[in-house]
């Protein structure tokens, strides 16, 4: 049976230059922490609107609207006529579970202790809605204070992070602007992995004063189960007159997600290339070392080692760097990435370091760190024993 | 609400009466639908929703524009309006789909269309009938069925028979 290197001696091997170690583990490090924070930014984008979709609901919107739901108006005797008309509707509590919503942006001011109304106004996202809209949106919890009535708002948990000021200035008790009135915060929410937690929803009629405005933008509709969504397209098309198009909120945000394909795509790629630098990078230093140590590895070789066991060393001594590299690495993503957000128009979402982005992350590093060692193990396999042992 | 229903009734209930009738298979229920024998007249859709009357029989023509998913049932619009994939429209490659008649305004659309339902003695049937002989969107349809009206004059007909020409450009 052919011999063996001891693991120790690959470790030890590590000691030498101990300078190089480092900056090969530190690559690692890094390529480990980019590529948490990649998984965690694509999962993200493509989980916060996939995460608002819920199977049994539906949304009604307008025909001109192409589905865009801020664009889209609805009349506002809408969910009586469903409630009325449409067989399979889900009741919960005795109440039919539709909820009338209008969804716009606008420029917010926040109140300043200390100062006056913030003068610099801000792009929020508004949702209008009525106490029904917790019957159709399950993801949606208080976190603390009480739905809103006139004159009030309940916040989202990532409402400060997509406006870019502090939690404090969106604490209960604050007051904040928009279309011309002022509202005090009562409740804040979460909505876990939605874009929903961006958004500031205030009482449906309020808003529709405000904005002058005698319809809403759309009507969630939540049915018994998704096989009845038929009965909701049968409606849109028994009643033209109302120029209404019905479509699952399954479909709904997946086609939203699907929009920011080319920005998940672009992240991917831009990992890939810095992912290549590192594989290189580390290649070209194990080979450096492979020269350093010609002579000593042809020595092995000489007193009976198999080429097999010289790359076998080899690639230990590359996965203990890389591995080592990769522990830092998802301590820094850990300390950097997780719980950071990222806004993206008038949404914005958390960067979530689960157990597939450290996986992804630990996995890659050490990806790079065994194929690094491929240039190194050919020119040790190839090696002429006697020409090595004359090396300088 | 002035949707009929005695007329509609005795009229459903000899849908289909021609053949397959009584048969299980799915596609078997709506094939009894299709009609071997062209209609010598029918009406444009605009034609039959301003003089159509609930519980009247009517032979309306017109091109398919949406079909309802899993349901036996599709939007007829008038064959004067023109899809957005007909020759020379403009518009025709910025629709999202050819039949969604996008470069004309909505309410333009709506006031020229009808929903068509096949019915059986359960009502709807809920199986989708697109690709049934081939049929699929902004073929010509000619059907014959009864009318239903309701107080926003959209107009539904209960389909007894139809025949199709499939769309040119396909």
């Amino acid at each position: 049976m052919p011999r063996s290197l001891p693991f120790d001696y690959a470790v030890r091997n590590l000691g030498r230059r101990p300078f190089r170690t480092l900056l090969t583990a530190l690559s690692s490090a890094l390529v480990a922490a980019l590529l948490v924070a990649t998984t965690a930014f694509v999962r993200g984008l493509g989980g916060t609107f996939s995460g608002a979709a819920s199977e049994d609901t539906a949304i009604l919107l307008s025909t001109v609207a192409e589905r865009d739901v801020v664009r889209s108006t609805v009349t506002a005797g809408l969910p009586e006529l469903v409630a009325a008309s449409v067989p399979g509707v889900k009741a919960i509590g005795g109440t039919p579970a539709i909820s009338a919503e209008i969804h716009m942006g606008t420029n917010l001011e926040l109140d300043d202790p200390g100062a006056s109304i913030r003068s610099e106004p801000l792009a929020g996202f508004v949702r209008g809605v009525t106490e029904r809209a917790f019957l159709v949106h399950d993801s949606v919890t208080l976190l603390e204070g009480r739905p809103p009535r006139t004159g009030e708002v309940i916040v989202g948990r990532m409402v400060a992070a997509q406006l870019g000021v502090p939690e404090e200035q969106l604490a209960l008790g604050r007051k904040l602007r928009f279309e011309g009135a002022t509202f005090e915060i009562v409740g804040r929410f979460a909505a876990p992995g939605t874009t929903i937690e961006a958004e500031i929803w205030t009482p449906l009629a309020e808003l529709r004063g405000l904005t002058k405005r005698d319809d809403s933008s759309v009507v969630f509709v939540r049915m018994e189960s998704p096989a009845r969504f038929v009965e909701l397209e049968l409606f849109t098309r028994r009643r033209l007159d109302l120029e209404l198009t019905m479509i699952p909120s399954s479909t709904y945000y997946r086609e939203l997600s699907d929009y920011f394909a080319p920005i998940r795509a672009m992240a991917w790629a831009m990992s890939a290339l810095i992912l290549a630098g590192a594989l290189f990078g580390g290649a070209n230093t194990l080979n450096a070392a492979v020269q350093d140590r010609l002579r000593e590895l042809a020595a092995l070789r000489a007193v009976g080692y198999s080429g097999l066991a010289l790359v076998r060393s080899l690639a230990q001594e590359s996965l203990v760097v890389a591995a080592s590299g990769a522990l830092v690495g998802l301590a820094l993503a850990r300390l950097f990435v997780a719980g950071s957000s990222v806004r993206i128009a008038m949404s914005a979402f958390a960067l979530d370091v689960d157990a597939v982005a450290i996986l992804v992350g630990f996995a890659g590093a050490l990806l790079v760190g065994v194929i690094g060692t491929a240039p190194a193990a050919t020119r040790v396999l190839r090696m002429p024993i006697a020409a090595a042992l004359k090396e300088p | 609400m002035r949707i009929l229903a005695p007329l509609s009734l005795v009229l459903l209930s000899v849908a289909c009466s021609d053949g397959g009738s009584g048969a299980t298979a799915s596609s078997t229920r709506l094939e009894c639908f299709v009609s071997a024998k062209a209609e010598a007249a029918s009406v444009p859709v605009r034609e039959a929703r301003r003089n159509a009357r609930a519980g009247s029989e009517v032979v309306v023509r017109g091109r398919v524009k949406d079909f309802v998913t899993n349901a036996a049932a599709f939007v007829l619009i008038d064959e004067s309006l023109r899809a957005c994939s007909d020759e020379g429209d403009p518009m025709e490659d910025s629709c999202t789909t050819p039949w969604d008649y996008c470069c004309i305004p909505s309410n333009e659309v709506a006031a020229a269309c009808a929903l068509v339902e096949f019915r059986d003695e359960q009502g709807l049937i809920l199986e989708p009938i697109v690709g049934l002989r081939g049929l699929d969107h902004l073929d010509t349809v000619i059907v014959r069925g009864v009318a239903e009206v309701d107080a926003d004059e959209n107009l539904r007909i209960a389909a007894r028979s139809f025949t199709f020409t499939p769309n040119k450009k396909r």
